[in-house]
């Protein structure tokens, strides 16, 4: 009888050891951290939620928090918008932890780096970082300048066409321009084309002009004009920039815009696009390769696009996701699509 | 024929008769059952990093199918945590030998007394085996399901009611436990004759009557015998042993052939091959067919399922049985000889589940490290594997071995095909009676050899 | 009519039995070594340059098999149509992940002949196990040859063995 209250006890403690050690271990693990510990679950995002399982995060300025992050299902990513701090890969299955202490208050977005499907774009949710007196001040950002295209009056919906010289040099013109030759000529560029601030204000088109009104570089073809205009944008940035600008698009843009910047990335096949605005107008992303369309657009245009998303077309903002750096850093990097047909700041490759 | 009884090494008697041994493994394993339920409900819902899901489908399915069953027979079942809290209740003690337990012991209905139920449930395991070896909380739910259905029918029925009638599991370890080199039979014929009170069919103060009502003083096929030990301890003139023996020795045995073990045994060989072309092949339409249950695609796959396993194949077979019949010439009952021509199918069925598992293993293998590190993929390292990356293994070697499963499962079936068929007819016309039958053989292992290793 | 079992007996018939029994062995075990032996057709084509783009979607890979030569060098540029997907090679042990939106480009030389599975290597959902596609590089020798002794097997199985 001894025997059997014995055996009744084993089994007893196997049975409820198997459900309460690995509760009473995982509480204990979650605990273990100094600093308070938030466990962000990521899984794809739909129409209805946004994928990860807390949208809103609330710390205090200076304080360390502890993240858990673990994905429920495919590889996901983790960056926090306008820091400068690395992206974290989140692998299904796997919890990656990582320590991060807000200096400033203010609003910030977190969003996934990892193309998860049409709806990876919706992956964003925001932290939000107050003072650590206490005073619930304002948890938007400091105030911080008007973007360019603001500051210029710049209508970023319009569709503004060529003026007709540059746009009948460009029917002209067999394929695009290149850049390298653009630099073999060793033609000097104009004070203009140097200036960042002129490139930045200013379209191809109207870079084109202007070389062709300057008598000095009368006896350039047409072609050979558009080369150095090309060239001119691509000594703008710096080989690093170019290559920062390569990864952040292979990265936040190609799934839609597709990897020769052709709008036909695999996450875009479905987007209105342009058919918001024009009934006409291909369904899709927009084509950062048509010299037609991007080279009647200002960097700040672009830089507008990029921070407010479109209204309907399917384009994301990314003004929360990237300091005014990484936006130009991109634009500078598409540029290359239009402009040589090429992915600057990559070696060659597919 | 050939036998080595292993209950006449003293301490392996002492071991297999006494209870506790058997007890603190059944107990260890129900533990580890328990804790795969918990996994599968509140773990990740990762498969590849949850322990129900590797350690159900990877590695104790292939334990079951490349060892437990080939070498054991109905091994598992003596270990399995399934029905146990039902048959602890039932018999009212977990090591000792109690007067009575709890429950009605009622008769199992006659009409149920087959696998038809088994084969019905194997059946639903197949139309739902996409999100049942993925979904770790599907994996959990239906474990939980099984315990709560064994436990339910234990305290409601008698003995191994579950395990024999009702479990799918069962019904295939059963079907292929006639391979197996294990067995337990009885010393001495001449002995029981003289033994009046048949203790290991009504058990005495030492043993419970067989849990499986098998009638041990008669078993003389394995299909029954869950190799519990119980009859070891009953039987007062210890006239009952536990034997080494060839391969395949109750292929021969004609007791136990009906016609819901063929239907088991067609199910068996139609799941195999649906498996091996949904979840191996590279169809990919067809895994998603298989996955969203209630969609039309998936309708259409169940539908193709039973009408394969439950249709198509049994009734190919039976072409096969009545071709060779005309050819030679038999004027037997094509009924029986269909029953007893599917039991030839046995070694056929449990090598292609071999050489199917052979994949199954040796690819996803490798998970079970990370898994043991960190069973809910909760972040654990407990032992500082849980980052070892998943890699296959021995792939090179897995063609091979897979050829030779299929060629060997083929061979042996051919023997008992016509051996089967000369239990009834003379030989020339046992073979004649064979061939039609062998055809349909080599064309299942021709579809096996090319979905697995083409 | 009674069915009784017809054992094997010592008379002449039976002699004549087990000659024509070993006959039938002879021409089984011929037969089965040919089939071993014979040597596969040699691919008369020089080894070429591959370039193949593998697309990657839940679940499966388009196109889902592919055919070299022994010998070719194979360029396999794999994108993802949807999520985050891997390529293992079987036997050849190589390992490559693809975003969607960007190519991942593996490089390599089909020396080892026979079919291989790839498998997807990045967790992408519930059916991420079951995610293959086939490499087949030649003939698949393994696979004809096992079916050829199957075919001898099948039937010299019925005379063989002997109780």
């Amino acid at each position: 009888m001894k025997q059997e209250w014995l055996a009744r006890l084993i089994l007893a403690v196997l049975c409820v050891a198997a459900i309460a050690a690995p509760l009473t271990f995982q509480a204990i693990q979650t605990n273990r951290a100094n600093a308070p510990t938030i466990e962000l679950r990521a899984r794809l995002p739909d129409a209805e939620h946004g994928g990860w399982s807390t949208d809103v995060i609330k710390v205090v300025a200076g304080q360390p928090i502890h993240l858990r992050l673990t994905s429920d299902d495919v590889m996901h990513g983790f960056a926090v918008g306008q820091t400068d701090w690395p992206a974290l890969d989140i692998k299904p299955g796997e919890v990656a932890e990582t320590d991060l202490t807000f200096d400033r208050p203010g609003r910030y977005t977190f969003y996934c780096t990892r193309w998860c499907g049409p709806n990876h774009w919706r992956m964003r949710g925001v932290i939000e970082v107050r003072n650590p007196s206490g005073v619930n001040g304002d948890a938007s950002q400091p105030t911080s300048e008007p973007p360019l295209y603001q500051k210029l009056g710049l209508d970023i919906d319009a569709m503004p066409q060529l003026a007709p010289q540059a746009e009948q040099s460009l029917s002209q013109l067999q394929g695009l321009p290149s850049a390298e030759r653009g630099a073999a000529s060793h033609v000097e560029l104009p004070s203009e084309l140097r200036d960042r601030d002129w490139l930045r204000t200013h379209t191809p088109a109207e870079a084109f002009t202007l070389l062709r009104k300057n008598v000095a570089y009368n006896d350039l073809t047409d072609a050979q004009v558009w080369d150095v205009v090309a060239f001119a944008w691509r000594a703008s940035a710096s080989p690093d920039v170019l290559a920062r600008g390569a990864q952040l698009y292979a990265r936040d843009c190609a799934a839609c815009h597709g990897e020769t910047g052709r709008g036909d990335g695999p996450a875009g096949r479905d987007l209105p696009g342009l058919q918001t605005m024009l009934p006409d107008a291909k369904r899709g992303p927009g084509d950062l390769t048509d010299a037609r369309r991007m080279f009647a657009l200002t960097d700040a245009h672009l830089q507008g696009k990029l921070l407010r998303g479109g209204m309907g077309t399917g384009m994301p903002e990314f003004g929360s996701l990237y300091t005014t750096d990484e936006q130009w850093t991109v634009i500078a990097f598409v540029r290359g699509f239009a402009l040589e047909g090429k992915r600057w700041g990559q070696r060659a490759s597919p | 024929m050939m036998r080595y009884e292993l209950t006449q090494i003293p301490w392996l008697k002492r071991l297999l008769v006494s209870r506790w041994p058997i007890f603190l493994v059944r107990a260890v394993v129900l533990a580890g059952f328990v804790l795969t339920i918990v996994a599968g409900l509140v773990g990740s819902p990762v498969g590849s990093h949850n322990f129900a899901i590797i350690f159900v489908w990877i590695a104790w399915w292939s334990f079951l199918k490349l060892l437990a069953i080939p070498f054991g027979g109905r091994a598992w079942c003596a270990v399995c945590p399934i029905p146990m809290a039902g048959e602890w209740m039932q018999q009212g003690a977990l090591v000792g030998r109690s007067a009575r337990g709890i429950g009605l012991n009622r008769a199992w209905p006659k009409q149920f007394r087959n696998i038809w139920i088994p084969t019905g449930a194997f059946a639903m395991i197949g139309l739902f085996s996409a999100v049942i070896l993925t979904v770790p909380r599907v994996t959990g739910w239906v474990l939980l399901g099984f315990i709560a259905v064994a436990l339910v029918v234990s305290l409601v029925y008698e003995r191994r009611a579950f395990c024999r009638h009702i479990c799918p599991i069962g019904g295939f370890i059963g079907l292929y436990s006639r391979l197996a080199p294990v067995e337990v039979r009885v010393r001495d014929r001449a002995e029981c004759a003289t033994h009046a009170d048949k203790t290991c069919v009504t058990g005495n103060e030492q043993g419970y009557g067989c849990p499986w009502q098998a009638v041990p003083l008669a078993l003389v096929q394995n299909t029954n015998c869950g190799l519990c030990m119980e009859c070891l301890r009953s039987c007062s003139r210890d006239n009952i042993a536990v034997n080494l023996r060839p391969f395949g020795a109750d292929m021969g045995r004609r007791a136990g052939r009906s016609l819901d073990q063929a239907y088991f045994g067609f199910m068996m060989l139609g799941s195999v091959a649906v498996y091996s072309t949904v979840m191996l092949g590279a169809w990919g339409k067809l895994k998603t067919a298989a996955f969203e249950v209630g969609s039309v695609a998936w309708l259409s796959y169940a539908a193709v399922f039973l009408a394969f396993t439950l249709g198509v194949l049994p009734g190919l077979f039976l072409l096969a049985v009545w071709a060779g019949r005309k050819l030679a010439g038999s004027t037997l009952s094509l009924r029986k000889t269909f029953i007893a021509q599917s039991h030839a199918l046995i070694s056929l069925g449990l090598l292609a589940w071999l050489a199917f598992t052979v994949s199954f293993a040796f690819a996803k293998f490798s998970y079970v490290w990370s898994v043991l590190s960190d069973p809910f993929g909760w972040g654990w390292n407990l032992f500082g594997t849980a980052h070892v990356p998943w890699t296959p293994y021995l792939m090179n070697l897995a063609p091979m071995l897979q050829v030779l499963a299929l060629l060997g499962g083929l061979i042996w079936t051919s023997v008992w095909v016509r051996r089967i068929a000369q239990e009834e007819l003379p030989e020339k016309q046992a073979v004649r009676q064979s061939l039609p039958v062998m055809l349909f053989c080599l064309l299942f292992t021709i579809g096996m050899l090319w979905l697995l290793i083409g | 009519m009674t069915h009784t079992k017809y054992p094997l007996s010592n008379t002449c018939t039976a002699r004549r039995r087990k000659c024509f029994k070993s006959q039938i062995a002879v021409v089984a075990v011929l037969l089965a070594i040919a089939v071993l032996v014979v040597p596969a057709p040699m691919s008369l084509a020089a080894p070429q340059e591959r370039h193949i783009r593998i697309e990657a979607s839940r679940f499966q890979y388009t196109p889902s098999v592919i055919h070299v030569n022994p010998g070719d060098k194979v360029t396999l540029d794999l994108t993802s149509n949807d999520v985050v997907h891997g390529l293992y090679v079987d036997d050849y042990a190589l390992n490559i992940t693809a975003d969607p939106g960007q190519t991942t480009r593996l490089t390599f030389v089909a020396d080892k002949a026979g079919t291989f599975a790839l498998r997807c290597s990045a967790p992408c959902g519930p059916i991420h196990p079951f995610m293959v596609g086939r490499l087949n590089v030649g003939s698949n020798g393994l696979l004809w040859r096992a079916i050829g002794i199957a075919s001898v097997v099948a039937f010299a199985g019925l005379w063989w063995f002997r109780k």
